[in-house]
């Protein structure tokens, strides 16, 4: 009975264990007897991803002849840092980890987690890579990650209905026309339904690096980081159309969805915005949550301070694959990644489809295979999104609180905007650049541009 | 005549051995708890001391960098300009400060009122109250959201439905003060009122039966009696809300995000985001925890020192 009874507990503890760990698994069906393990950590994400992801793991599992047997390991976003740094600091480090842009530098490649893929991966592959994307994973000369795909920070999305009610024929082109269009659809709407969608709190702080440059012609530092760039006319623009659009009463006073920018599209869809500034992968939740409502939404590019296109307007952010500097069996994890990654544009390119083509492509090869093979429904969008990341910037890596400096800003401007208009964007221009001369101090010179 | 003398007695011998004996078997009891703390608390304690004055990966010493890094002194005295980690310093003293307040008054009325209601009701309403106990701040606050959320909570709905505007409790005017601060009452609402219940229950009723023979009223009964009696209880319910309202993380976090403008960001949610950003310096979240416990430990202090309280007159 006693027996029983510990069988029992030690089940319910491994299970327990197994649940709070996060921890799932690909790789199902028949082992390969004699192969050697590769364990890679994934990050949840929506369940077309994690589905996707899935197959493709059984996929490569089902080759029995590779020597290799793939083992995938999914975390909660929250839980995946803490998953990552506790296998390392165990000695039990995954051979291969998920990195997003942004993070690469600051937490992977100056802690010497991630092993150069030069010589690892074959050289072709390496030159696949974007021009636009492969400086995001290149220091001093060496590719520490793979690319899997960019994510337009933000994109307009307009219900079309609501436009032809109010009379307006096309999407704004500048910000001067946005805000003409905001004041034409403002009338025709009715209670708890607002004109236009905007990042607004945390999502401010990262939702706008491509609006910045646009206007600025730079983002908040030089690259160095020993120059606040902000007292220019640029960000005065920018302030100047953030008080606009609150002065003009277009945008919501606070979130209409339940998590903030990252579901905004859903205010579209239901209705509470007749358009609003959302990011790529908006055009997943709309295919996969609202396909009636595909041929009732547009999408372009966010208006530019000039009105011409071709500029940049929204950052690139997204996710890479590293191989573990720690891994033993470095040279198979770079065969990992190159299956699912480089050497077959098609096997690739079937994330894009799952996506929507939401996401953007980062190989010149799956690039070019989308735009031969894409479905014709969606081939608009899809345009929409390659040409927004093929001209976003990366999002810059230095401090968070430079970023929250130049939103707080625009959140000051916005909920004060019935202030005189000059001379709070004057004393907000000046309190932004005093805090972040503050922060400089702090964080010092940048030492991914000291790298290379 | 002589003094008696316990130690005089033939059985001294004796008595002094078990008296040596329970000392022993304290001892031994008291060491489990002893290791514990020491374990649990004393040494991480002091490891987070040592560590806010190094490095995180080198492991070298930079003395005062990290707490120089959140708290920003330089900057203060050079443009004026306060660091976020002061700004919440200050939050958090406004919100101790009006929650404090609100809940002591609120909960000593309301433990009045529960004295003077009949068993049935007054039990009916205890355990209503207290409810909220056992929630989480979390859990608080995602009730409170699906009431104040501006897309679809329920006073918009209602509001709307009226044909009025939606209001934004996240940014509005004092709306994000009191988005952090009625949840946060909410929570504590029931313990308190408890505990000053228990407290006026304890008050003997000779004293209020020798004030009426004087003919004292209801208001110089409360003032006299009631109010000075209770004086330990409003001790212990003001240094618990104290330290528990300068720590104060998840309802701000969920309610508000800590804004707008950073008018809502405490201490520790502060110190939470540091946490969670790469490019700060990691050990400064250490030496922004040590300052947060230091300042809770001086408020504290000051709270004892300017409300003293009385030893029971049984010990």
């Amino acid at each position: 009975m006693k027996k029983l009874l510990a069988i029992g507990l030690a089940a319910v503890t491994s299970l327990s264990l197994l649940s709070f760990a996060g921890c799932g698994g690909g790789g199902g069906g028949k082992v390969e007897a004699g192969a050697t393990k590769v364990v890679v950590y994934l990050q949840d994400f929506e369940a077309w991803s994690n589905e996707h992801m899935n197959k493709m793991i059984d996929e490569f599992n089902s080759n029995l002849e590779d020597g290799i047997q793939l083992e995938a390991r999914f975390f909660q976003d929250e839980a995946y840092p803490d998953a990552l740094a506790s296998a390392r600091e165990s000695g039990n480090a995954p051979d291969i980890f998920m990195c997003s842009y942004g993070n690469l530098y600051g937490t992977v490649v100056s802690h010497d987690y991630a092993e150069p893929l030069n010589g690892l991966m074959k050289d072709e592959y390496l030159d696949d890579i974007t021009d636009t994307v492969k400086p995001m994973v290149t220091f001093g000369g060496n590719v520490y990650a793979y690319p899997q795909l960019t994510e337009a920070s933000a994109l307009l999305f307009y219900r079309k209905d609501i436009f032809l009610e109010a009379g307006v024929t096309e999407p704004p082109k500048s910000w001067a026309d946005l805000l003409s269009v905001c004041a034409k659809i403002k009338p025709v709407l009715g209670k708890g339904q607002y004109t236009l969608g905007l990042p607004i709190y945390s999502a401010l702080g990262w939702a706008t690096y491509g609006l910045q440059y646009n206007a600025a012609g730079s983002v908040a530092l030089n690259d160095e980081w020993t120059e606040c760039l902000v007292d220019c006319d640029g960000y005065r623009a920018l302030a100047g159309l953030w008080y606009d659009l609150y002065a003009g009463g277009y945008v919501p006073a606070g979130n209409v969805t339940a998590r903030g920018y990252n579901d905004i599209i859903e205010g579209l869809c239901m209705n509470k915005l007749a358009m609003t500034f959302a990011g790529s992968w908006s055009i997943a939740e709309i295919m996969n949550s609202y396909p009636d409502l595909k041929d009732k939404i547009g999408v372009v590019p966010l208006p530019t301070l000039s009105g011409n296109s071709g500029e940049t307007t929204a950052s690139n952010g997204g996710w890479t694959y590293c191989v573990s500097s720690a891994s033993k069996h470095k040279d198979l994890a770079a065969k990992v990644l190159e299956w699912f990654f480089a050497e077959d544009a098609a096997r690739t390119a079937r994330f894009f489809e799952a996506a929507c083509y939401s996401k953007s492509a980062v190989t010149k090869s799956v690039q070019q295979y989308i735009a031969e093979n894409a479905r014709e429904d969606l081939r608009d969008w899809l345009n929409v999104v390659t040409e927004v990341c093929s001209l976003a910037i990366p999002e810059p890596t230095y401090s968070w609180e430079i970023s929250t400096a130049v939103s707080g800003m625009l959140e000051y401007v916005a909920l004060n905007s019935n202030a005189n208009k000059t001379t709070l964007i004057e004393q907000q221009i000046k309190a932004c650049v005093s805090k972040i001369e503050r922060m400089m101090e702090q964080q010092g010179r940048n030492p991914a541009y000291s790298a290379g | 005549m002589a003094e008696f003398n316990p130690m005089d007695r033939p059985d001294r011998r004796r008595r002094n051995r078990f008296r040596y004996r329970n000392a022993k078997y304290a001892y031994c009891m008291l060491l489990p708890a002893f290791l514990l703390l020491t374990v649990f608390v004393i040494v991480p304690l002091l490891m987070a001391v040592v560590r806010s004055f190094q490095e995180y990966r080198t492991g070298k010493f930079v003395w005062f960098y990290n707490y120089e890094y959140v708290l920003g002194l330089k900057a203060l005295f050079k443009s004026g300009a306060a660091s976020d980690f002061l700004i919440s310093f200050g939050n958090a003293l406004l919100f101790t400060a009006v929650i404090t307040v609100s809940m002591v008054v609120l909960t000593f009325l309301f433990a009045l009122v529960l004295k003077n209601m009949n068993n049935r009701l007054g039990s009916v309403a205890k355990t209503l109250i207290y409810v909220p106990f056992f929630i989480s701040g979390i859990i608080a606050s995602i009730i409170f959201s699906l009431l104040t959320n501006f897309g679809g909570g329920l006073i918009n709905s209602i509001l709307i439905s009226l044909g009025a505007d939606p209001v934004a409790f996240e940014t509005q005017g004092i709306l994000p003060y009191i988005a952090v601060i009625v949840p946060t009452i909410w929570l504590g609402f029931g313990y308190n009122t408890l505990v000053m219940y228990a407290g006026i229950l304890n008050i003997p009723k000779e004293y209020y039966e020798a004030a009426s023979i004087d003919g004292a009223n209801g208001w110089r009964k409360m003032i006299h009696i009631t109010i000075p009696n209770m004086k330990n209880y409003f001790v212990l319910i003001v240094i618990n809300l104290v330290t528990a309202n300068m720590q104060m993380m998840e309802v701000p976090y969920m309610m508000t995000g800590g804004g707008p403008l950073k008018k809502t960001l405490t201490p520790v949610l502060y110190l939470f985001n540091c946490f969670r950003d790469a490019n700060r310096p990691e050990n400064s979240t250490i030496a922004g925890a040590i300052v947060v416990m230091l300042f809770i430990a001086a408020v504290n202090a000051f709270v004892f020192k300017a409300v003293r309280s009385e030893k029971s007159q049984d010990l």
